[in-house]
Protein backbone atom coordinates (compact mmCIF):
# COMPACT_ATOMS: atom_id res chain seq x y z
CA UNK A 1 0.00 0.00 0.00
CA UNK A 2 1.28 3.88 -0.80
CA UNK A 3 -0.18 7.09 -0.65
CA UNK A 4 -2.50 8.74 1.61
CA UNK A 5 -4.51 6.64 3.77
CA UNK A 6 -8.11 7.87 3.20
CA UNK A 7 -10.23 8.95 6.81
CA UNK A 8 -13.20 6.30 5.42
CA UNK A 9 -10.52 3.57 6.28
CA UNK A 10 -11.60 0.83 7.87
CA UNK A 11 -8.73 0.73 10.49
CA UNK A 12 -9.59 4.20 11.13
CA UNK A 13 -13.20 3.05 11.80
CA UNK A 14 -11.88 0.31 13.76
CA UNK A 15 -10.03 2.50 16.43
CA UNK A 16 -12.66 4.90 16.86
CA UNK A 17 -14.90 1.95 17.44
CA UNK A 18 -12.89 0.52 19.97
CA UNK A 19 -11.78 3.96 21.46
CA UNK A 20 -15.88 4.43 22.24
CA UNK A 21 -15.87 0.85 23.40
CA UNK A 22 -13.00 1.23 26.09
CA UNK A 23 -15.05 4.35 27.39
CA UNK A 24 -17.75 3.26 27.85
CA UNK A 25 -16.21 -0.46 29.52
CA UNK A 26 -14.97 2.07 31.80
CA UNK A 27 -18.43 3.51 32.97
CA UNK A 28 -20.35 0.74 32.46
CA UNK A 29 -18.57 -2.11 33.45
CA UNK A 30 -16.42 0.08 35.86
CA UNK A 31 -19.10 0.77 38.56
CA UNK A 32 -20.19 -3.40 38.54
CA UNK A 33 -16.91 -3.86 40.88
CA UNK A 34 -17.62 -5.84 44.28
CA UNK B 1 -6.60 -3.94 45.94
CA UNK B 2 -10.41 -2.89 44.55
CA UNK B 3 -10.72 -4.58 41.11
CA UNK B 4 -12.19 -1.06 39.97
CA UNK B 5 -8.73 0.76 40.44
CA UNK B 6 -7.07 -1.68 38.05
CA UNK B 7 -9.90 -1.53 35.55
CA UNK B 8 -10.38 2.64 36.03
CA UNK B 9 -7.06 3.26 32.92
CA UNK B 10 -9.07 1.12 30.53
CA UNK B 11 -11.64 4.65 29.56
CA UNK B 12 -8.54 6.62 30.24
CA UNK B 13 -6.89 4.58 27.00
CA UNK B 14 -10.17 5.24 24.98
CA UNK B 15 -10.06 8.89 25.65
CA UNK B 16 -6.26 8.69 24.51
CA UNK B 17 -6.93 6.50 21.74
CA UNK B 18 -9.40 9.20 20.92
CA UNK B 19 -6.69 12.40 21.28
CA UNK B 20 -4.71 10.48 19.10
CA UNK B 21 -7.42 9.26 16.18
CA UNK B 22 -8.59 13.43 16.03
CA UNK B 23 -4.66 14.52 16.44
CA UNK B 24 -3.99 12.38 13.17
CA UNK B 25 -7.12 13.07 10.69
CA UNK B 26 -7.13 16.91 11.80
CA UNK B 27 -3.34 17.07 11.97
CA UNK B 28 -3.65 16.15 7.78
CA UNK B 29 -6.56 19.43 7.27
CA UNK B 30 -3.48 21.74 9.76
CA UNK B 31 -0.81 20.40 7.46
CA UNK B 32 -2.94 21.85 4.24
CA UNK B 33 -3.46 24.89 6.44
CA UNK B 34 0.08 25.53 6.97
CA UNK B 35 1.03 24.41 3.09
CA UNK B 36 -1.78 26.69 1.96
CA UNK B 37 -0.04 29.44 4.20
CA UNK B 38 -2.34 29.83 6.99
CA UNK B 39 -4.99 32.20 4.90
CA UNK B 40 -7.60 33.64 6.92
CA UNK B 41 -10.31 32.73 5.17
CA UNK B 42 -9.22 28.66 5.48
CA UNK B 43 -8.23 29.48 9.34
CA UNK B 44 -12.20 30.13 9.87
CA UNK B 45 -13.48 27.39 7.64
CA UNK B 46 -11.31 25.30 9.93
CA UNK B 47 -12.68 26.43 13.30
CA UNK B 48 -15.99 26.88 12.05
CA UNK B 49 -15.82 23.36 10.52
CA UNK B 50 -14.50 22.31 13.93
CA UNK B 51 -17.54 23.91 15.92
CA UNK B 52 -20.23 22.99 13.60
CA UNK B 53 -18.90 19.44 14.27
CA UNK B 54 -18.90 18.98 17.71
CA UNK B 55 -21.08 22.33 19.10
CA UNK B 56 -24.33 21.53 18.43
CA UNK B 57 -24.65 17.81 19.89
CA UNK B 58 -22.62 18.96 22.68
CA UNK B 59 -25.14 22.58 23.92
CA UNK B 60 -28.27 20.11 22.82
CA UNK B 61 -26.25 16.88 25.37
CA UNK B 62 -25.28 19.76 28.38
CA UNK B 63 -28.98 20.77 27.79
CA UNK B 64 -30.25 17.29 28.46
CA UNK B 65 -28.16 16.84 31.04
CA UNK B 66 -28.79 20.17 33.27
CA UNK B 67 -32.64 19.58 32.91
CA UNK B 68 -32.05 15.80 34.13
CA UNK B 69 -29.59 15.88 36.94
CA UNK B 70 -30.18 19.87 37.96
CA UNK B 71 -27.24 20.70 38.22
CA UNK B 72 -26.02 23.91 36.19
CA UNK B 73 -22.27 25.17 36.40
CA UNK B 74 -21.62 28.13 33.71
CA UNK B 75 -18.22 27.19 33.18
CA UNK B 76 -19.21 24.20 31.04
CA UNK B 77 -20.95 26.41 28.63
CA UNK B 78 -17.70 28.07 27.32
CA UNK B 79 -15.65 24.97 28.08
CA UNK B 80 -14.28 25.97 31.35
CA UNK B 81 -15.56 23.57 33.47
CA UNK B 82 -12.21 21.80 33.80
CA UNK B 83 -10.92 24.76 35.64
CA UNK B 84 -12.97 23.52 38.45
CA UNK B 85 -13.54 20.29 38.04
CA UNK B 86 -13.78 20.08 42.05
CA UNK B 87 -17.30 21.56 41.55
CA UNK B 88 -20.87 19.93 40.34
CA UNK B 89 -20.58 19.00 36.65
CA UNK B 90 -23.88 18.13 34.75
CA UNK B 91 -21.82 16.01 31.86
CA UNK B 92 -18.77 15.34 33.70
CA UNK B 93 -17.50 12.82 30.41
CA UNK B 94 -16.50 16.21 28.47
CA UNK B 95 -13.47 16.93 30.16
CA UNK B 96 -12.17 15.20 27.26
CA UNK B 97 -13.71 17.60 24.56
CA UNK B 98 -12.64 20.62 26.61
CA UNK B 99 -9.19 19.20 25.71
CA UNK B 100 -10.04 19.04 22.14
CA UNK B 101 -11.64 22.76 21.55
CA UNK B 102 -8.94 24.14 23.08
CA UNK B 103 -6.34 22.02 20.68
CA UNK B 104 -8.22 22.94 17.77
CA UNK B 105 -8.69 26.78 18.82
CA UNK B 106 -4.70 26.95 19.78
CA UNK B 107 -3.28 24.75 17.47
CA UNK B 108 -3.37 27.23 14.38
CA UNK B 109 -3.23 30.49 16.37
CA UNK B 110 0.24 29.24 17.13
CA UNK B 111 0.90 27.71 13.50
CA UNK B 112 0.21 31.15 12.66
CA UNK B 113 2.65 32.36 14.94
CA UNK B 114 5.40 29.93 14.18
CA UNK B 115 4.88 30.92 10.33
CA UNK B 116 5.16 34.54 10.99
CA UNK B 117 8.06 34.55 12.90
CA UNK B 118 9.74 31.76 10.41
CA UNK B 119 8.08 32.02 7.21
CA UNK B 120 11.40 29.94 5.68
CA UNK B 121 10.44 27.36 7.75
CA UNK B 122 7.54 26.38 5.53
CA UNK B 123 4.24 24.99 6.29
CA UNK B 124 5.07 20.96 7.00
CA UNK B 125 8.01 21.61 8.57
CA UNK B 126 5.96 24.41 10.84
CA UNK B 127 3.65 21.74 11.57
CA UNK B 128 6.54 19.60 13.14
CA UNK B 129 7.76 22.11 14.55
CA UNK B 130 4.67 23.71 16.69
CA UNK B 131 3.82 19.82 17.47
CA UNK B 132 7.10 18.54 18.99
CA UNK B 133 7.04 22.18 20.95
CA UNK B 134 3.69 21.58 22.64
CA UNK B 135 4.91 18.08 23.28
CA UNK B 136 7.92 19.22 25.19
CA UNK B 137 7.05 22.01 26.56
CA UNK B 138 3.40 20.81 28.11
CA UNK B 139 5.72 17.63 29.46
CA UNK B 140 7.91 19.66 31.32
CA UNK B 141 4.94 21.99 32.80
CA UNK B 142 2.68 18.96 33.49
CA UNK B 143 6.21 17.73 35.50
CA UNK B 144 6.97 20.89 37.12
CA UNK B 145 3.43 21.27 38.57
CA UNK B 146 3.64 17.99 39.62
CA UNK B 147 7.49 18.16 41.15
CA UNK B 148 6.78 21.17 43.29
CA UNK B 149 3.32 20.60 44.03
CA UNK B 150 2.13 23.48 42.15
CA UNK B 151 -1.41 24.73 43.81
CA UNK B 152 -3.12 24.34 40.46
CA UNK B 153 -6.96 22.61 40.91
CA UNK B 154 -6.92 19.26 39.43
CA UNK B 155 -4.08 19.82 37.31
CA UNK B 156 -5.11 16.46 35.18
CA UNK B 157 -7.88 17.99 33.94
CA UNK B 158 -5.75 22.10 33.08
CA UNK B 159 -6.46 22.11 29.07
CA UNK B 160 -3.58 24.46 29.16
CA UNK B 161 -1.05 21.85 30.73
CA UNK B 162 -2.44 19.23 28.34
CA UNK B 163 -2.80 21.09 25.03
CA UNK B 164 -0.61 18.52 23.41
CA UNK B 165 -3.31 16.26 23.53
CA UNK B 166 -3.55 15.74 19.73
CA UNK B 167 -0.35 17.07 18.85
CA UNK B 168 1.06 13.17 18.77
CA UNK B 169 -1.35 12.01 16.17
CA UNK B 170 -0.29 15.32 14.35
CA UNK B 171 3.14 14.16 14.42
CA UNK B 172 2.17 10.48 12.95
CA UNK B 173 0.10 12.76 10.43
CA UNK B 174 3.37 14.45 9.40
CA UNK B 175 5.31 11.81 8.97
CA UNK B 176 3.13 9.83 6.99
CA UNK B 177 2.94 12.77 4.67
CA UNK B 178 6.46 14.17 4.96
CA UNK B 179 7.89 10.75 3.81
CA UNK B 180 6.17 8.85 0.78
CA UNK B 181 7.82 5.15 1.89
CA UNK B 182 6.03 5.96 5.24
CA UNK B 183 2.59 4.16 4.37
CA UNK B 184 4.38 0.93 3.33
CA UNK B 185 6.91 1.11 6.03
CA UNK B 186 4.77 1.14 8.46
CA UNK B 187 2.58 -1.73 6.58
CA UNK B 188 6.21 -4.09 6.85
CA UNK B 189 6.67 -3.27 10.44
CA UNK B 190 2.84 -3.27 11.71
CA UNK B 191 3.20 -6.93 12.65
CA UNK B 192 5.89 -6.08 15.41
CA UNK B 193 4.84 -2.56 15.94
CA UNK B 194 1.04 -2.77 16.71
CA UNK B 195 1.73 -5.36 19.08
CA UNK B 196 4.47 -3.38 20.82
CA UNK B 197 2.62 -0.17 20.71
CA UNK B 198 -0.46 -2.20 21.80
CA UNK B 199 1.31 -3.48 24.67
CA UNK B 200 2.52 -0.03 26.06
CA UNK B 201 -0.80 1.27 26.23
CA UNK B 202 -1.80 -1.98 28.46
CA UNK B 203 1.44 -1.14 30.62
CA UNK B 204 -0.67 1.68 31.79
CA UNK B 205 -3.13 -0.41 32.78
CA UNK B 206 -0.66 -2.52 34.90
CA UNK B 207 1.30 0.43 36.79
CA UNK B 208 -2.38 1.27 37.79
CA UNK B 209 -2.43 -1.55 39.55
CA UNK B 210 1.09 -1.69 40.69
CA UNK B 211 1.81 1.83 41.80
CA UNK B 212 -0.48 1.80 44.70
CA UNK B 213 0.97 -1.18 46.35
CA UNK B 214 2.63 -0.54 49.36
CA UNK B 215 6.21 0.96 48.67
CA UNK B 216 6.01 0.82 45.32
CA UNK B 217 5.36 4.82 45.08
CA UNK B 218 7.97 5.19 47.31
CA UNK B 219 10.65 3.00 45.80
CA UNK B 220 9.85 4.90 42.33
CA UNK B 221 10.44 8.41 44.80
CA UNK B 222 6.63 9.70 43.84
CA UNK B 223 5.50 11.44 46.92
CA UNK B 224 1.18 11.27 45.35
CA UNK B 225 1.45 8.86 42.84
CA UNK B 226 -1.89 10.02 41.01
CA UNK B 227 -0.31 13.76 40.27
CA UNK B 228 3.12 12.26 39.41
CA UNK B 229 1.83 9.17 37.06
CA UNK B 230 -0.58 11.06 34.93
CA UNK B 231 2.69 13.68 33.64
CA UNK B 232 4.08 10.02 31.81
CA UNK B 233 0.71 8.19 30.85
CA UNK B 234 -0.06 11.69 29.07
CA UNK B 235 2.89 11.08 27.20
CA UNK B 236 3.55 7.64 26.42
CA UNK B 237 0.16 6.35 26.37
CA UNK B 238 -1.18 8.64 23.83
CA UNK B 239 2.16 8.66 21.87
CA UNK B 240 1.24 4.26 22.04
CA UNK B 241 -2.12 5.25 20.23
CA UNK B 242 -0.55 7.43 17.71
CA UNK B 243 1.38 4.70 16.80
CA UNK B 244 -1.62 2.38 16.95
CA UNK B 245 -3.88 4.18 14.49
CA UNK B 246 -2.01 4.68 11.69
CA UNK B 247 -0.36 0.93 11.96
CA UNK B 248 -4.43 -0.19 11.87
CA UNK B 249 -5.38 2.41 9.12
CA UNK B 250 -2.39 0.78 6.52
CA UNK B 251 -2.60 -3.02 7.78
CA UNK B 252 -6.44 -2.94 8.35
CA UNK B 253 -7.76 -0.47 5.03
CA UNK B 254 -10.68 -2.67 4.47
CA UNK B 255 -12.61 -5.11 6.84
CA UNK B 256 -14.91 -8.30 6.62
CA UNK B 257 -18.10 -7.14 5.66
CA UNK B 258 -20.18 -7.95 8.91
CA UNK B 259 -17.02 -6.90 11.13
CA UNK B 260 -16.82 -3.53 8.75
CA UNK B 261 -20.53 -2.75 9.40
CA UNK B 262 -20.55 -2.89 12.83
CA UNK B 263 -17.29 -0.96 13.38
CA UNK B 264 -18.52 1.84 10.53
CA UNK B 265 -21.79 2.33 13.23
CA UNK B 266 -20.54 2.55 16.38
CA UNK B 267 -17.64 4.69 14.43
CA UNK B 268 -20.61 7.21 12.72
CA UNK B 269 -22.23 7.40 16.25
CA UNK B 270 -18.94 7.33 18.46
CA UNK B 271 -19.24 11.25 19.20
CA UNK B 272 -23.33 10.70 19.91
CA UNK B 273 -22.42 7.71 22.16
CA UNK B 274 -19.24 9.71 24.29
CA UNK B 275 -21.95 12.73 24.66
CA UNK B 276 -25.39 10.62 25.81
CA UNK B 277 -23.93 7.12 27.56
CA UNK B 278 -23.58 9.33 31.18
CA UNK B 279 -26.77 11.21 30.62
CA UNK B 280 -28.63 7.42 29.86
CA UNK B 281 -26.43 5.56 33.26
CA UNK B 282 -28.26 8.71 35.24
CA UNK B 283 -31.65 8.35 33.57
CA UNK B 284 -31.47 4.72 34.36
CA UNK B 285 -30.39 5.12 38.12
CA UNK B 286 -33.52 7.27 38.49
CA UNK B 287 -35.65 4.91 36.42
CA UNK B 288 -37.34 1.79 38.12
CA UNK B 289 -35.69 -0.30 36.00
CA UNK B 290 -31.99 0.66 37.68
CA UNK B 291 -33.53 -0.64 40.95
CA UNK B 292 -33.45 -4.51 39.48
CA UNK B 293 -29.74 -5.13 39.99
CA UNK B 294 -26.51 -3.19 38.55
CA UNK B 295 -26.42 -6.18 35.63
CA UNK B 296 -29.49 -5.01 34.19
CA UNK B 297 -28.96 -1.43 34.72
CA UNK B 298 -25.38 -2.06 32.75
CA UNK B 299 -27.29 -3.70 29.67
CA UNK B 300 -30.21 -1.13 29.74
CA UNK B 301 -28.47 1.55 29.92
CA UNK B 302 -25.81 -0.35 26.75
CA UNK B 303 -29.24 -0.97 24.74
CA UNK B 304 -30.36 3.04 25.63
CA UNK B 305 -27.25 4.61 24.01
CA UNK B 306 -26.49 2.99 21.30
CA UNK B 307 -30.32 3.46 20.26
CA UNK B 308 -30.09 7.28 21.33
CA UNK B 309 -26.78 7.77 19.82
CA UNK B 310 -28.17 6.49 16.90
CA UNK B 311 -31.14 8.25 16.96
CA UNK B 312 -29.32 11.64 17.44
CA UNK B 313 -26.44 11.02 14.96
CA UNK B 314 -29.68 10.71 12.50
CA UNK B 315 -31.37 13.82 13.44
CA UNK B 316 -28.62 15.79 14.55
CA UNK B 317 -25.60 15.32 13.42
CA UNK B 318 -26.27 13.86 10.50
CA UNK B 319 -28.82 17.49 9.07
CA UNK B 320 -25.87 19.63 10.41
CA UNK B 321 -22.63 18.09 8.69
CA UNK B 322 -24.88 18.59 5.46
CA UNK B 323 -25.20 21.95 5.98
CA UNK B 324 -22.12 22.50 7.51
CA UNK B 325 -20.15 20.44 3.97
CA UNK B 326 -23.05 22.49 1.91
CA UNK B 327 -21.81 26.27 3.27
CA UNK B 328 -18.56 25.65 4.87
CA UNK B 329 -16.67 22.91 2.69
CA UNK B 330 -13.62 21.45 3.40
CA UNK B 331 -10.63 21.86 0.87
CA UNK B 332 -10.57 18.00 -0.05
CA UNK B 333 -13.09 15.19 -0.10
CA UNK B 334 -10.39 12.80 1.55
CA UNK B 335 -11.15 15.09 4.82
CA UNK B 336 -14.48 14.69 4.91
CA UNK B 337 -14.37 11.99 7.24
CA UNK B 338 -16.73 12.87 10.67
CA UNK B 339 -13.83 13.14 13.14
Amino acid sequence: MSGRISSRNDGLDLARALAILLVLADHLIGPLAP
Amino acid sequence: MPWALGFGWVGGAGVYLFFALSGFLIGRMLLDLAEGGMARRAMLDFWLRRWLRTLPLYYAMLWLAVSLTGVENWRSWFFLQNFRFDLPLPLPVSWSLVMEEFFYLFYPLLLWATLRAAPRLGGRRAVLAVSLGLIVLCNAARIAVAHWSVPLPWPTMNPLLRLDCCAYGVVAAWAMRACPAAPACLRRSAPWLLPMAILLVLAQGIMTVVLPLPGVAAALQFGHWGDEWFTIECFWVIAGCAVIVPSLAVTLPSLPDGLRRIAGWLSRISYALYLVHTIVMVWVSLHPIGSHGPWLAMLATLALSLVAATALHVTIEQPILALRDRYVPGRRAVYEARV
